[in-house]
């Protein structure tokens, strides 16, 4: 299904396309580049009054906004957790399958699925767990687990409706000072602007952007790249001050008034 | 509002962050500022506290490690899925901690992509990050499709 301006996807396009050939739809709730959240209890109701099951894929939303996926009757959901979520890098991700669908076998199946007081009967038929943990597969990995009990403490502890209220918050400052500052400049927000449809990272075209992003690490600031033309800032509400945030876009401004990014190519480097 | 965007409005602002407290239990650097907590968020203290304490078991408890210890390894994945649960509003047995976004998809697809008579497609977006993409494909291609690429779709 395609986007009509290459940054954002609009709710009713994507129900056009739920025709009676598809059996399955799978969306992110954040697009990765624009930031856009989808709204997926509508989505999800319009799937399903036509038979369609749909799942969610969560990487650039868990941690960052709250969700409700038991009560918009979301089929199932996955996601990494080491953005927002600080699990670590390649840490291990995350699954939601909603309980109705407990019971289904795992297309994938191994040893971990097992439902706990069978797994070590050592039996060759599977009893899977009646539960998420019937979708897991080999044995975890401990280790890419273990930063994740620490950091979740900090979520349970602040509050994820806390986060959200700072991150709107700080991610709109971020976009207002770009506003006042960068004008005449060359950049586009191609963040929605609406809270209701902003998830937390601020996404700033250019078409130098590869090359202003080698400048800005140059000035000390850890921006990411997106091919070809996005710059994306994420302002964390857990770490992030709003002095930062005045202090980067103070920083661009003087990468673009001094041209600095004139002395770096415009490509990106292998790992953006 | 002109005045608003100063450095000391910045300040008065951080000043009044309920959240502020959370800053000092990560490590930042000094003399860079980290805005890319959306592709890699940094290291806590207590996330650090957690995995050491994990390499303690192992240390202290071998085998023993999957029942006993600070973390006992054989209960993590439902335990972490728990706590997470209220992330995403859902009950604790509906999370778990498990494979990654792409394994995780993959497993997904295979137990709930169920393909009858007229209704065979999987309907993805085209600015959607490649991996789902790949493994959508994938899927598709060991149920004997031959899937066309998502701009032409």
């Amino acid at each position: 299904m395609k986007s009509r301006d290459g940054r954002f996807l609009e709710e009713d396009d994507i129900i056009e396309a739920m025709t009676d050939d598809i059996a399955l739809i799978i969306l992110p709730t954040v697009l990765y580049r624009s930031g856009q959240i989808l709204d997926m209890k509508r989505l999800t109701a319009e799937a399903h009054k036509r038979g369609i099951v749909i799942g969610f894929d969560g990487c650039h939303s868990i941690g960052a906004i709250p969700h409700s996926f038991s009560e918009w009757d979301v089929d199932f959901a996955y996601w990494c957790n080491y953005k927002h979520l600080n699990g670590g890098p390649g840490g291990v991700g995350g699954l939601y399958v909603n309980r109705k669908h407990f019971g289904t076998m795992p297309g994938l199946a191994g040893w971990f699925g097992s439902k706990k007081d069978k797994q070590f009967d050592m039996e060759h038929t599977l009893t899977p767990a009646e539960s998420a943990g019937a979708y897991q597969i080999g044995t975890p990995h401990v280790l890419s687990c273990a930063p994740l009990i620490g950091s979740l403490d900090i979520f349970i502890e602040a509050g994820i409706e806390n986060i959200r209220e700072k991150s709107l918050k700080i991610n709109q400052y971020l976009m207002d000072l770009v506003e006042f500052e960068l004008k005449d400049m060359g950049f586009f927000i191609g963040t929605p602007r609406e809270d209701i449809r902003r998830g937390g990272h601020v996404s700033l075209e250019h078409k130098e952007a590869a090359r202003i992003c080698k400048a800005l690490k140059e000035n000390g600031v850890i921006p990411d790249f997106r091919a070809p033309n996005i710059i994306r800032l994420a302002p964390v509400a857990l770490y992030t001050s709003y002095a930062e945030v005045w202090e980067v876009v103070q920083i661009l401004k003087k990468i673009m008034s001094e041209k600095q990014y004139e002395k770096y190519k415009n490509e990106r480097e292998v790992v953006a | 509002m002109v005045s608003e965007y100063t450095l000391d409005h910045a300040k008065q602002m951080d000043e009044n962050d309920t959240l502020k407290g959370f800053r000092e239990e990560f490590y930042l650097k000094q003399d860079s500022i980290y805005m890319d907590g959306n592709s890699l968020g940094l290291l806590s203290k207590r996330a650090e506290r957690t995995l050491l304490e994990s390499l303690e078991d192992w240390k202290e408890h071998g085998i023993d490690g999957w029942t006993q210890g600070n973390h006992p390894w054989f209960f993590m994945a439902e335990k972490l899925g728990a706590k997470m649960s209220q992330l995403v509003g859902a009950s604790a047995e509906e999370v778990i901690v498990t494979g990654s976004t792409t394994v995780n998809l993959h497993q997904l697809v295979a137990t709930f992509y169920k393909p009858e008579g007229m209704r065979t497609k999987i309907l993805a977006d085209e600015l959607t990050f490649p991996t789902d993409i790949y493994a959508l494909q994938s899927q598709l291609r060991t149920h004997g499709y031959d899937p066309k690429p998502i701009s032409s779709a």
